[in-house]
Order: C-alpha cells, then sequence, then structure tokens
C-alpha cells in the first residue's frame, strides 16, 4: 500500500501539472518546430506552467515568495522581488532576470538545487521573449467525448450460437458432493453425455486419479475440482469428439493452479484426441492438449502430439498461478502452428518467439472416430497441473472472436475474473484543459495580501478586506452581543441561550469572553447534535428504506447516534470519512466497542434509499451502487460522479469508466443478506462491545468477493461493455501512463489488498494529498456559519459549480484544517475568532450591492431551520428533553410497522401521527421516514433524505403560518410556555413579560412591549368570544395567545 | 437578460422595475430558473405568464393506482381472444416483474361511442359515453420499470430511480397559482406508498411548489381534511392575535432595516388567515346542489368516495387551484391484478366511471372543460398474457392513458400496440414525452423550464422528451 500511495501521491502531483514527465514531453515536443495551429496559449499551458510549478512555485509561490518574488502570475512575475522585476517586457528575454538566474549569470543560481536543462532554459526565454503571455486556467475545460464503447454480450455455452459446437461441458458447479468428497466421475453436461471419469480407472495405462470437490475454491470462492499433481480424468473413447479433417476445436477452461515441480515438465491443462498414443506418427497428431511447459518459463503452449511438432503461443503462465484464469484455445482449420491462438484472461498471448519444432506443412490432428478429452494427469509420461478447476469447455469448431469474447464476458461474470484484451475499457486521457479546474489543483497555502488592520484583525478577515474594501462602504460594526450570542448559540448547538447564559454573556466584558462562549458550546453535547444534523443532510440519512415498501431500519438510529457522538469527541474528520466508507475494513483495533463503533459508522452506505421488491435484482444493486457513489463523491469529494453512470460527464472530466470503476468497488460490497432472493433483507449482525456488555445488533453491509464491471452503455445492465477495473477516478491517476502496464491497459494497482478497494478508496479520499476532500469540508463549515460556502455549490466543485469567491481563504482554511489534524472544532475556533463572523446583519445598502452576500462584508439573515424552530419552540416553552436520544425513534417505528411475518417490516408510521406533537426530544431524534415527513419538518424546507440535500431551500408559505397558528404542536408548547411563566410566583405580569422575551428572543422587553402584552392579556380576558370559560382559563389561555405570538414572530424566527 | 441572483431580483422588483417588463422578462426565453422560483413581487406563487400562450390552465389527473389493464379498457385486441390460451407467438420482454402464461382474452366487450366510434370497454360505459372528448393515448411506454414504486414515480416525477419534483410541482413552478388563498397544487387521497410524498413533492424545487395533501390512500376520503386548516381559536381572538403578531413583525422590520424576507413572511400569515377564511368554503362539497352530488354519485356506493374527491376537485379547479390531482390509490382502492381480474377491475370501475364522468359533464356545464386538462393515468398496463389462471402482470412496455379538455383532440385514439398488445407498434410516447405534452398544453415549454440544482439544470424530461403534436387541437 505504501508504494500504492506514493504513486497516488504522484497522482496528485501530477494533477496539479506537475508532472516532470510531462514536463519533458512537452520540452521534446518544444524541440520540434511548433505546429502552426499551436498558439501560444497551448505552449504556455503544455510547457511553462508546468515548468514553473515544478521547479520554481516550491519556492517562489502564495504565502512562500522567498526574497519577495512569487512566479505565479504574469503581475506578480512583473512585479518582481526584492531584486527587481523577474521580467521586464520591455528588456530582451537575455537580460530579464528570470532567464539570467536559470542560465546562472551573475551569480544567480536558480533553481538552487540543480540547472534547468538547456532545453526549458531556451523554452523559458522563448516564452518571455514573445511576450511572456499567461492566459488564465480555461473557465470550462470541455469534456471530449470519449469514442463509442462496443457492447460485449455475455453468451452462455448453451447459446444457440454455441450451443451446436459443444462437445463437452464439465462444471464444478454442477456436482451435488459434499465439501472433500472426492470427485471419481466428472459428469458432462453438454448433453452428450461425455462424462470424465479418473483415468486410473478407465484406462489400461491411466494414471490419473480424482480429485476432490471445493464448495468454495480459490476460483471466486465458487465450486472447483481440487486438482493434485496425481488427479487426472478422461472422457470415454467410445463418445468420440467429431473433430473432422483440418479440425477446428476452441478449448476454455477457468483454473485457479499452483506451479509445482512433480513429474514431467509437460503439465497438460486439457487436451483432446489419445493421450496414450503420442508419437506413433510425428507428422499426424493424434491429440493436442494445451500445456504449461515448465521447461520454458513456464511457457502456455498448444501442441499436437509431444514432440513440439505443432505449437503455438509463448505466453508464459507465470503470472497467472494462484490467481482466476481463463485460459482459451481457439483452432481454425489447417496446421496448428498457424491456425491456433491462445487467450489468457481474453488478453492474447503473443505468437512464439522461438524455435518450434512443428512444421507449416504438417496436417492437423487426424481424424479419429475415438477421439476424446483429457484433464490434468493422464498417462504416465504427462505430467499435470495442480490447483482448482471451475469449468472445462470443448467445442468442435473455432470460435470466431464475437462468440469467443461473448463465451469469456459470460465465464468472466461467472467467475470474477480479471479480464483484459477487448474486455478492458481503455485508460481514458485527460486535457491539459481538463485538469486545469481550479478544484484539481494542489492545496497551496497562501498568506493574506492586506494588512492586518482593526476591521481585519485575522487572517480571515484579511483576505476578505479587498472584496469588502471594493463595494466602498465602512466596514460594518459587530452585531450587539446578544445577537451574537443567539447567532453562535444556534449556530453551534441549534438551540437558544437560556437567559442565564445571555446574562452571563452580557455581563462579562473581559477579553475572553467571546472564546469562553465559543469553547463552552463546542464542549456542549447540543453541539454534536447539531453538526451531526448538518452532516445527515448530506448522507441522507433516513431509517426507512422509501421505494416500495418503507420498511423500518431498526438499527439506522445507531448510525445518526455515532454522527452526533463522533462530532462531540471531534474525531478528526479523515478518520470520520475512513470508518464511513471502510469502518468495517480498518484493522481492529483491540478495543471491541471502538471496533463495534466503526461498524457502525459503514451504516452511511446502508442508509439511502433502496428497492426491495424490485425483481431484477443487480438492477436494484446497481441503483443502491449508484446511491452510494453519487452520496460519496458530493459529499466528500463535491463530485457529481454519478453524472457519469449513463455517458461520459457532460461537463467535468468524469468517464463512464471512471464511474464503472467505483461501482465496481462499491458492488464488491454487499448490503443485502441475500443477493437473489426477491425482497431479502439487508444485512444486520451482531458485533460485540467487551467488557461483559451485551453485544449489538448494527446495520453494515458486508465485503464480498471482489468484482471488477463492465462499463454499462448507456447505464444499460443489458448493454455492457468493456471491463472498468476498481480504482480512483482517472483524473487523479498519472495522466503519463506512468502506472500503466501492457498495451496501455491500467493494471489497476490502485486494488492491491485483495479486498474490494473500498478501504483504498477511503484513505485516498482522505489524503492530505487529495485536492478536494479538505475544501469541500471547510466550505461546508463555512456555510453554516455565514449561509452561503465560499463555493456556494458546496456538492459540486466541479466545472458547473459555483467558482470560489476567495480562492486563497478556502485554502487557507483548508491548510489549516489539515495542520490541525482535521480537527472540525478548532475550524469552527478558527472562523468564529473572525471580524467577519461578528458583524451585524447586513443593512438594506449593503444588500443591495451584493444581494448575495458574496463580499462576506455582513452577516447574511438566516431564518430557523425546521429542526432549529421545533427545538427552539421546545426550548423556549420549557419543553424540551435534553437527553440525548437513542433507539426512541425505531421503537415507535416498529411498534407501528406492519407485521408481515417477516424482518422486514413495511412503514405505517402516518406523517399525522400523534408522536410528531408529543415527542419532547430534540427533532434530531424524531422517527425519520422517507417519503413521509411530518409537517413540522416537510412544510419548513428540512432535508428530503432521498438524496444529498448540501444545502436547504428557504421558502416562505403561508402552510407554515397556518402549522405556527393552528398545530397541535405550536399551541400545545404555547400553552406549556404560558403556564411556566404563570406558575413563577416571584414574577409579576410586567416580569413575566420581561421574562418570556429573553427565553425567546434572548433580550429583555423594551416598556412598550411590556404595555402591549399587558394590554393584550387583559383585551384577550375581556372578549366576549372566551366569555364563556372561568377567569384563571381564559387568562391561561390569554397568555397562551401572546405566547405563541412571540413564538410565530420573525425576531424568533430568524437569526441575524 | 442574464442570469440574475435571486435577491437582486427581489431588490428590482422592489424598486419599482416596471410590471409589464417584468412580464416580458418572464416570458422570454432568459428567465432564470430562480427568477421563476421568486416569482413576481417575490411571492414564489404569484401567477405568471406562460413561456407561449397556453391551451390548458389547470390540470386535474385523474390517477389510477395499481396498473389498469389496457386490453381490457382502451384498447381492444380481438386477436387476444381469437388466440385465448395459446402463448404468445412473440418475445416476451426482458423484463417482467414474475412470468406470465398465455394468452388471455379480454373478459369485458369493447363498443364504439359518438361519432367518433372511439373503441372503449364495458368495464367505462358512462366515460365511454363521452369518448368524442377523450384523446387516448394507446402507446404509452413506461420504460423497465415493472415495480409500482420506480413506475409511480416515473410518471408522477419523471424518474423512478432518484428523487426529483413532480409534475405538479413543475407545473406550479412554471406558472404560479391564481388564486392566493387556496395552495396551487393539491394531491387529494395520495398513496404513502409507492412512492409516497415524493409523489407529489417538490424535491429540489422550493418547497412552496409542493403538493398539498389532503387525505391519504389509507384513510376514507370522507373523514379526511385539509391539515392547520381549521382555527381552533375564536375568529376574532385569532384576528386579535395576528394584529399582535403583525405589529411585533412591523417593529421588527423597521428595527432591522427592512428585508424583503421578512415582509414575505408578514405576508405569509395574512395569506394564510385568508386561506383559512375561504378554504373550508371551497373544501366543503355539501355547497353542491342535491342534483350535482346525485350526478357525481356521492352518498352512494361505490361510488361516494371517488366521487367526493372529483366533486372537490372540481371546486378546487373552479377556484383557482393550478393543479389537482385526484387519487384512486393504495391500499384503499388499487387496480392491482395479479389475480381474478374480472373482479378486481369491475370493482373498481364501478366506484370510478361515474365519478369521472359527472366530472368531464360538469367542466363543460361551467365552462371549464376547454382550458381545463383532464387526465387520466395510471403508472403501467398490464400483460395480456395470464398470470396464474386469471389475472394479469405489471406491463410498462405498452399501456393507455387519455386526455380530454384543453387542447387535445377528442374521439380520437394516438399510437397502436401490436396485435396483442404487448408492444407499442406505432406512436410510441415515453414518459417524457407524456410530460412534454402536458406541458406544452399549458404553455411551458419542456426543454425551457428548468431549475438549477447540484450544479446543472433539471428538467422535468430530463435529457428527452418530444411533445406528441398529433393530439394537439
Amino acid at each position: 500500500m505504501a508504494q500504492n500511495f506514493s504513486s497516488l501521491g504522484d497522482a496528485l502531483r501530477l494533477v496539479a501539472g506537475m508532472t516532470r514527465v510531462a514536463a519533458i514531453l512537452a520540452t521534446v515536443m518544444l524541440v520540434a518546430p511548433a505546429r502552426a495551429a499551436d498558439s501560444a496559449d497551448d505552449s504556455f499551458e503544455r510547457v511553462i506552467r508546468p515548468l514553473l510549478i515544478e521547479r520554481c512555485h516550491a519556492c517562489h509561490a502564495g504565502e512562500k515568495a522567498k526574497g519577495g518574488l512569487r512566479l505565479d502570475s504574469r503581475a506578480a512575475v512583473v512585479r518582481g522581488g526584492d531584486s527587481g522585476p523577474a521580467i521586464d517586457p520591455g528588456q530582451p528575454a537575455l537580460e530579464s532576470l528570470l532567464i539570467r538566474a536559470v542560465n546562472h549569470t551573475d551569480g544567480l543560481e536558480m533553481p538552487p538545487d540543480g540547472r534547468l536543462p538547456q532545453i526549458q532554459i531556451e523554452a523559458l526565454r522563448a516564452w518571455v521573449a514573445a511576450g511572456a503571455s499567461w492566459p488564465a486556467s480555461p473557465a470550462e475545460p470541455v469534456a471530449p467525448q470519449a469514442p463509442r464503447q462496443p457492447a460485449i454480450e455475455p453468451i452462455a455455452p448453451d447459446h444457440p450460437s454455441l450451443a451446436g459446437a459443444l462437445q463437452l461441458w464439465l462444471r464444478a458447479d454442477s456436482l451435488a458432493l459434499d465439501d472433500g468428497a472426492p470427485v471419481p466421475v466428472w459428469p458432462d453436461t453438454s448433453g452428450h453425455g461425455r462424462d470424465a471419469s479418473a483415468t486410473k480407472g478407465i484406462r489400461p495405462d491411466g494414471q490419473g486419479l480424482p480429485g476432490t470437490f471445493v464448495r468454495e475454491s480459490a476460483i471466486a470462492r465458487r465450486p472447483a475440482v481440487r486438482f493434485s499433481t496425481a488427479t487426472g480424468y478422461a472422457s470415454s473413447p467410445s463418445l468420440p469428439i467429431p473433430v473432422a479433417g483440418d479440425a477446428s476445436l476452441t478449448l476454455a477452461v477457468v483454473v485457479n493452479l499452483r506451479p509445482h515441480e512433480t513429474g514431467p515438465p509437460f503439465e497438460g491443462i486439457l487436451g483432446v484426441g489419445d493421450p496414450a498414443n503420442p508419437g506413433a506418427d510425428p507428422g499426424r497428431p493424434l491429440a493436442a492438449v494445451l500445456q504449461i511447459n515448465r521447461a520454458e518459463e513456464h511457457a502456455l503452449r498448444f501442441a499436437g502430439g509431444w514432440m513440439n511438432d505443432a505449437s503455438a503461443g509463448n505466453g508464459s503462465f507465470k503470472p497467472s498461478f494462484g490467481r482466476p484464469t481463463l485460459v482459451v484455445a481457439v483452432k481454425q482449420p489447417g496446421p496448428i502452428r498457424t491456425t491456433t491462438r491462445l487467450f489468457i484472461d481474453g488478453r492474447e498471448v503473443g505468437p512464439p518467439s522461438g524455435e518450434l519444432e512443428g512444421r507449416d506443412g504438417v496436417p492437423d490432428l487426424r481424424h479419429r472416430t475415438d477421439i476424446g478429452a483429457f484433464l490434468g494427469k493422464a498417462v504416465s509420461w504427462c505430467g499435470s497441473i495442480e490447483g482448482d478447476v471451475g469449468e472445462a469447455l470443448v467445442f468442435s469448431s473455432g470460435l470466431d472472436d464475437a462468440s469467443r469474447v461473448g463465451l469469456e464476458a459470460w465465464l468472466g461474470e461467472k467467475y470474477a475474473l480479471d479480464l483484459g484484451g477487448p474486455h478492458r475499457a481503455p485508460n481514458s486521457t485527460y486535457t491539459l484543459a481538463e485538469r486545469a479546474h481550479w478544484a484539481y489543483q494542489r492545496l497551496v497555502d497562501p498568506s493574506p495580501s492586506s494588512p492586518r488592520s482593526h476591521s481585519a484583525p485575522t487572517a480571515i478577515d484579511r483576505f476578505l478586506a479587498p472584496q469588502i474594501e471594493a463595494l466602498g462602504m465602512p466596514p460594518l460594526p459587530e452585531a450587539d452581543r446578544g445577537t451574537l450570542l443567539r447567532r453562535v448559540t444556534f449556530d453551534l448547538t441549534g438551540l437558544p441561550p437560556t437567559p442565564e447564559e445571555t446574562a452571563a454573556f452580557l455581563a462579562d466584558t473581559g477579553p475572553d469572553a467571546w472564546n469562553e462562549v465559543v469553547n463552552r458550546l463546542l464542549a456542549s453535547p447540543h453541539y454534536g447534535e447539531q453538526q451531526a444534523r448538518h452532516w445527515l443532510d448530506v448522507v441522507r440519512f433516513a431509517e426507512t428504506t422509501a421505494n416500495d415498501a418503507n420498511a423500518v431500519m431498526t438499527q439506522a438510529w445507531r448510525y445518526r447516534n455515532w454522527v452526533v457522538d463522533a462530532c462531540n469527541r471531534d474525531l478528526p474528520y479523515d478518520r470520520f470519512l475512513v470508518e464511513q466508507l471502510a469502518g468495517d475494513l480498518l484493522p481492529r483495533s483491540g478495543d471491541a466497542a471502538t471496533d463495534a463503533a466503526r461498524t457502525i459508522a459503514t451504516g452511511f452506505l446502508m442508509i439511502g434509499p433502496k428497492a426491495l421488491a424490485e425483481t431484477d435484482k443487480e438492477q436494484s444493486r446497481l441503483d443502491i451502487v449508484d446511491d452510494q457513489i453519487d452520496v460519496t463523491g458530493r459529499a466528500f469529494l463535491g463530485l457529481t460522479l454519478a453524472c457519469a453512470r449513463c455517458h461520459d460527464h457532460k461537463f467535468d472530466c468524469i468517464r463512464t469508466t471512471d464511474y464503472y470503476a467505483l461501482a465496481g468497488i462499491f458492488r464488491s460490497t454487499e448490503p443485502f443478506q441475500n443477493e437473489v432472493r426477491n425482497a431479502s433483507m439487508w444485512w444486520e449482525y451482531q458485533v460485540p462491545l467487551g467488557d461483559g456488555k451485551d453485544p449489538v445488533m448494527v446495520m453494515a453491509p458486508k465485503e464480498t468477493l471482489p468484482r471488477n464491471l463492465r462499463v454499462h452503455l448507456r447505464g444499460n445492465r443489458f448493454q455492457l461493455g468493456a471491463i472498468a477495473p476498481r480504482n480512483i477516478p482517472g483524473l487523479f491517476r498519472a495522466p503519463d501512463g506512468a502506472e500503466d502496464g501492457k498495451d496501455g491497459e491500467h493494471p489497476s494497482p490502485f486494488v492491491t489488498s485483495g479486498g474490494s478497494g473500498r478501504i483504498e478508496l477511503a484513505r485516498w479520499i482522505a489524503s492530505e494529498q487529495n485536492p478536494l476532500t479538505a475544501r469541500v469540508m471547510v466550505n461546508r463549515i463555512w456555510q453554516q456559519h455565514f449561509g452561503r460556502g465560499l463555493v456556494a455549490t458546496s456538492d459540486n466543485f466541479g466545472t458547473r459549480g459555483e467558482p470560489p469567491t476567495h480562492p486563497e481563504l478556502l485554502d487557507w482554511l483548508a491548510c489549516r484544517f489539515i495542520e490541525s489534524g482535521w480537527s472540525v472544532k478548532a475550524l469552527h475556533r478558527v472562523i468564529l475568532n473572525s471580524a467577519a463572523y461578528r458583524r451585524a446583519a447586513a443593512p438594506a445598502a449593503l444588500r443591495e450591492a451584493d444581494p448575495d452576500g458574496r463580499t462576506v462584508a455582513a452577516m447574511t439573515r438566516r431564518r430557523l431551520t425546521a429542526e432549529q424552530l421545533r427545538d427552539a419552540v421546545l426550548a423556549v416553552s420549557g419543553g424540551l428533553d435534553r437527553v440525548p436520544g437513542s433507539d426512541e425513534s425505531a421503537r415507535v417505528l416498529l411498534e407501528k410497522a406492519e407485521d408481515i411475518g417477516a424482518m422486514i417490516k413495511p412503514n405505517r408510521l402516518a406523517v399525522d401521527d400523534s408522536v410528531y406533537t408529543t415527542f419532547t426530544k430534540r427533532s434530531l431524534y424524531l422517527p425519520a421516514v422517507r417519503n413521509m415527513l411530518p409537517d413540522v419538518l416537510a412544510l419548513f424546507d428540512a432535508a428530503d433524505p432521498n438524496g444529498v440535500t448540501a444545502l436547504r431551500n428557504e421558502t416562505t408559505v403561508p402552510s407554515q403560518a397556518l402549522f405556527l397558528v393552528n398545530s397541535p404542536f405550536v399551541r400545545g408548547q404555547a400553552l406549556v410556555f404560558a403556564r411556566s411563566l404563570l406558575a413563577d410566583a416571584g414574577l409579576d405580569d410586567s416580569g413575566r413579560v420581561d421574562r418570556a422575551h429573553a427565553r425567546a428572543l434572548g433580550r429583555r422587553a423594551s416598556p412598550e412591549e411590556i404595555a402591549e402584552a399587558l394590554a393584550y392579556v387583559v383585551a384577550w380576558m375581556e372578549s366576549t368570544a372566551g366569555q364563556a370559560r372561568p377567569a384563571e382559563t381564559r387568562r391561561e389561555e390569554a397568555w397562551q395567545s401572546w405566547c405563541q405570538a412571540l413564538l410565530c414572530s420573525n425576531e424568533f424566527a430568524y437569526l441575524d | 437578460m442574464p442570469n440574475v441572483p435571486r435577491r437582486e431580483w427581489l431588490l428590482q422588483s422592489a424598486c419599482g422595475f416596471g410590471h409589464t417588463a417584468l412580464l416580458g422578462l418572464l416570458a422570454s426565453a432568459q428567465v432564470p430558473g430562480e427568477a421563476r422560483a421568486a416569482g413576481i413581487n417575490g411571492s414564489p406563487l404569484a401567477a405568471r405568464p406562460p413561456h407561449f400562450p397556453a391551451r390548458a390552465k389547470r390540470v386535474v389527473f385523474l390517477f389510477m393506482h395499481g396498473g389498469i389493464s389496457h386490453v381490457d379498457s382502451f384498447d381492444p385486441k380481438p386477436k387476444l381472444a381469437a388466440m385465448n390460451g395459446q402463448p404468445l407467438p412473440l418475445p416476451k420482454p426482458k423484463f417482467e416483474f414474475a412470468p406470465t402464461g398465455n394468452l388471455l382474452a379480454s373478459p369485458w366487450e369493447f363498443r364504439r361511442y359518438g361519432q367518433s366510434g372511439l373503441e372503449v370497454s364495458d368495464l367505462f360505459p358512462l366515460i365511454g359515453s363521452h369518448a368524442d372528448d377523450l384523446c387516448v393515448i394507446r402507446s404509452m411506454h413506461g420504460g423497465d420499470q415493472v415495480s409500482h414504486g420506480p413506475a409511480l414515480l416515473a410518471m408522477n416525477t419523471g424518474s423512478g430511480v432518484f428523487a426529483r419534483p413532480s409534475l405538479g410541482a413543475w407545473t406550479l413552478y412554471g406558472l404560479g397559482s391564481e388564486n392566493d388563498n387556496l395552495p396551487g397544487f393539491i394531491s387529494l387521497s395520495p398513496s404513502l406508498y409507492h412512492g409516497g410524498t415524493q409523489n407529489y413533492g417538490s424535491a429540489f424545487l422550493p418547497a412552496s411548489f409542493q403538493g398539498t395533501r389532503i387525505g391519504d390512500g389509507s384513510t376514507d376520503f370522507k373523514s379526511t381534511r385539509l391539515s392547520n386548516l381549521v382555527s381552533a381559536e375564536d375568529p376574532s381572538l385569532e384576528r386579535r392575535q395576528l394584529d399582535l403578531l403583525a405589529a411585533r413583525n412591523r417593529r421588527h422590520a423597521t428595527l432591522v432595516g427592512g428585508d424583503p424576507r421578512l415582509e414575505a413572511r408578514i405576508e405569509s400569515f395574512e395569506m394564510a388567515w385568508r386561506m383559512q377564511g375561504e378554504a373550508p368554503g371551497v373544501f366543503e362539497i355539501e355547497r353542491e346542489t342535491a342534483g350535482t352530488l346525485a350526478r357525481y354519485g356521492v352518498g352512494v356506493e361505490p361510488t361516494d368516495e371517488y366521487a367526493r374527491q372529483c366533486v372537490l376537485a372540481r371546486r378546487c379547479l373552479e377556484a383557482g387551484v393550478r393543479f389537482v390531482q385526484v387519487n384512486f390509490s393504495y391500499p384503499r382502492n388499487y387496480w392491482d391484478a395479479h389475480g381474478d381480474l374480472r373482479n378486481n377491475h369491475t370493482t373498481n370501475a364501478k366506484k370510478v366511471d361515474q365519478p369521472i364522468a359527472a366530472l368531464l359533464a360538469d367542466l363543460k356545464a361551467r365552462g371549464l372543460f376547454d382550458d381545463t386538462l383532464v387526465i387520466f393515468g395510471t403508472e403501467f398496463g398490464r400483460t395480456p398474457a395470464a398470470q396464474g389462471s386469471d389475472g394479469r402482470d405489471h406491463h410498462p412496455h405498452a399501456f393507455s392513458v387519455w386526455m380530454a379538455g384543453g387542447g387535445v383532440k377528442g374521439g380520437v385514439a394516438h399510437g397502436q400496440t401490436d396485435e396483442f398488445g404487448y408492444y407499442v407498434a406505432e406512436g410510441k410516447v415515453t414518459m417524457p414525452d407524456f410530460h412534454a405534452t402536458i406541458l406544452h398544453l399549458l404553455g411551458l415549454d419542456h426543454e425551457r423550464l428548468t431549475f438549477r440544482h447540484a450544479g446543472r439544470d433539471h428538467r422535468l424530461t430530463d435529457v428527452s422528451g418530444t411533445v406528441v403534436r398529433d393530439i394537439l387541437a
């Protein structure tokens, strides 16, 4: 992995255009006269920019401006550093500081770690001489459409197009035997009855003993017959295989073999003919066998007779030892040597190189009527293979390419083979323009160029300052302290400050008051609840499956609470994401509870919507994979990867091959207990907690047999193209083919563990080198605090996303985030400490000048979210149960769920169930039912858990008002609020009004407000409408009505 | 006009940007999605002009949950009777919900109606009597969606896989509402299953465009009402409370220097108040004459429930509601006849035939028919081959729906299936085509009605859809 990782690191550097290879390539291209079509911009992108980045930017870019010199923009180059301009467009190129430095003239020696190759110096000089043009990065790279891929249709051996030629079909999965039982006879399923028996029993000279049946073999854990070096089978000569005249035939075997040193060096795999009579007529061989020649570097050969008199192929079988392998030999009529082609895993084995003893003029296998088939050790002088044989087929014709590829595809699918050749999708290529998109570039660590000032005391403020100054308005003052406390308390805990907290903060005028408040809130258990809610929006959390059954996922709450807990203990974000993607695959920690939590974290992969009754199970699995790719891409990477399911991404450089490379990773992880059965239960299993505690039931996927998927053309699973080996998106791999194997095929070094690749994917995302991960997360946190991200499309950093308003600030924050050990709490502190966060809300003039709040010159006024509103109503009324929730939601759901006599329990909790009125824990802990969000959430723009919600809508419609005025929930809580005020004997009515303001709005009531409230209560009680009820009831109702108005007010609903 | 951010748009509106100019801009091709979301004067539900002159101003979508058999209702196949019990002489679809057997003749006779001679089966004699107004599409194709959930979502939102806004939500987003005091999109008795709220939801469109649900498929419609619409308070006391609230909100708005969003929220309480006053009247179907109620079949079984829905639908349309979906839905009502087709379809048809026929007649009588688009739809058809001995399975490969009223031809059948009703033979209409046509009739260009989400412009019809011009009157 370490090695692999460094190559990934390389890949990432390459993404940033820093490839030595690319630079060399580029300079090589310069040697040749530039093509007329090459614009200056092209050569800048291909040559100069990579060169500057590679050799200069380590010291002369962004914050690291040694000698005051930056070489990362034309302006900076012309401005120069302490020694003056690096280039002066008015001067001859050779006299410019830059060229003198790289030429090592005048004692200037740059780069210090070694002179540039002359060819690069020439390139720089030519560039400077031509005016040093410096094009901006292309804003919208246009993805070239990949060539249309041909469909590859898997063809089963008994498909009409093959069945006529099928003569022998041995399948281990047709054997009904106990694991480990001997297999004296291996029945033929071709319909011809050519059952293969151990040769010792059926041939006078037979040496072969029976193999043993293995239920879960080394071939995709499927059934196989295990061969020792003594194992050998033959079909009966009395049922000859009709190979006529200049015979054509096709042999195919699926094996997983081990090298060995036993017996003769010719190891027979599968042959036809008479093994007992080799050299009787060397000119007309009686048999032909697919064999491994140990004496010749384990060359794979197809030989007629035993004299090598006809032979084909010298490809070595060596790399195929120890892994499932498909070998196919196709022979057309004519001499073996010229008509045979050999294929290992779909790749054609090269033509023979050495001298072959065979003669092209030698005719073919002599027509015999007693010709049969044999496997492994047949007779004394024939060596044998050792290992597992899953399937062996003989056809009495040489299959054409389409049929062979179809058969290979069918076997490849069945045995999860890593096929190559036409089965393998070619590597995607990306233009420099595509790679140049800002978000794919490595993080730089810039420093703010604006000076520190009273209005810009922190680095954040200094980054913001230029755009704010450009507005030409005086800086906004800090918000008043009550407003600030309410703002930060909701932001960090989702709850209003208590009157006591407000009073304490107002009274504390010390210099650390703000930091103390921030620290207190970050340490509050309610912090995790608020932070988790943001994350649960992104990861589409719910407790039912949606779609058909909308079944209750009774363990989903554990994932929800894991997120709360992870936020509260500030689990480093890199670990946070790795545990969600692959917590089950991490090395065991030695602590059972820790391991259990990591498994629970993978609920991330399980909580998405899923169809249970879909008849096409594979389709439903692929839909789940799509959901997993979508959420992984948008949550962690800000990439809309799922767009590439049916076609190459229209705007970003994500190809369908990239999509299916990821899909293979997720497809190799199984969410369902039964992959085949309709309406299977998803995986739930017990994990121990240790310390004598009872084990807990968790919902988590299980790693299954790794497999690569074929590209599904236009997303259609019946239109399969080439295989896309499991991998990260090609954009982030080496662009120069450095990792590629022969024939431009990517060998997928990414997946080295032998597993699905999920853990490698997680670690790649969590890497500091990943250009997206840290940027995406710091942007989310920024968005939480300002209502708008520096990148407004917080789940899309692609070319169709919004570019960052403050790219340097984004990178600076990302660097601080990584530097802090990916601490989200530390990131909050950095942001909350800025003057920007503490500014007053935007006045009208500013809103006019900057309607979207792009400059961050003021705080954006925000409405409480659905959950914050509900929680605030409960908190203010005194009705909130602040104890963290656990499985209450699951229990409510289970209680109401329909019992259909199965593990699967369809949800029956109605949207207007009373639980939504009576539940008093925080909204986070409410039952989360897909497609059935209650009014209290749905009306107020809560996240729809069917997909990723990056930023909530904020709509204002009358149905919200109707809910606030008429719903039993709000009316009920207003009554609780009123009663608690009235019950406080230490207060008079004025005091009650004041207290209510403190609780609901975080401020004292004004004398006018007190007078207004008292008059309201009196008038309400005196109105004829209420006269029928006792005075005490009417008083309570009057206060209830007044309290409800407070809870309905804009001041309550908005944060300034 | 370049992309105008929403807030700037609002400010411009507030700053006296001429109303006529606004109308012109909204009608132009460059209207940004956000502007349509914000609407005129900042109210997302304010009525706005279509892209081009509309043939229909409002929609009533009669949705039949479970899958009505096309070959037993609107797509006559004599060959089925001739080959009853024999195998289908064509390959069966690659995807079926479950294996089916041999061909099964329809238990119902078809007869010709009206001057057009359009054929309708005896399941729907009363709807048949309106044949000259019906435009039957016999060539619907639902893609590969063989399960109810995805098929329902595909019909109602355009996608069986992804969470997408519903047809009604797109319509409201495109046109706004004509009545400030009522929801613009109402779904009566929607099923809580098979996609549930997603079938009338707004997904990534602002929540203002989501359908307002009245009742659900699990509850007798008679006992349901719009939630939170009825005040527990004496109106005079509630008005007093709203006045207090308004006073507080105005002071607050002044204090913070004004903000259109605060203004909008102040107005929303007033609108809620008006809605509370008007909506209950609209929703009281008892205000209809006894004769009208009787024509629909209210108070009589088995029509009572669907009749109530249809009467209410008409009252809503009349009051300016843009889109009403009248669901006949699971679990209480369900066309899913895997077995005993005859009984299932007979029972269900008797519940809806009279109310629907009465609705068509009533719309005509009130002059609403010509600019109301009536849609009768289902999520898929049923297999012409038998499931078991007397049932039919799900069949998205070909099925029938019909439209009537605003802008569609009457007395015609569009498209054809093969002689067994298995596959579309001519004039295929996919879900995107169907949706594109509906939007077209409403004066909306399905390629221009877009909303920017997750970095791209989304459409109801995603990347395809062609208006079925043949059926336009």
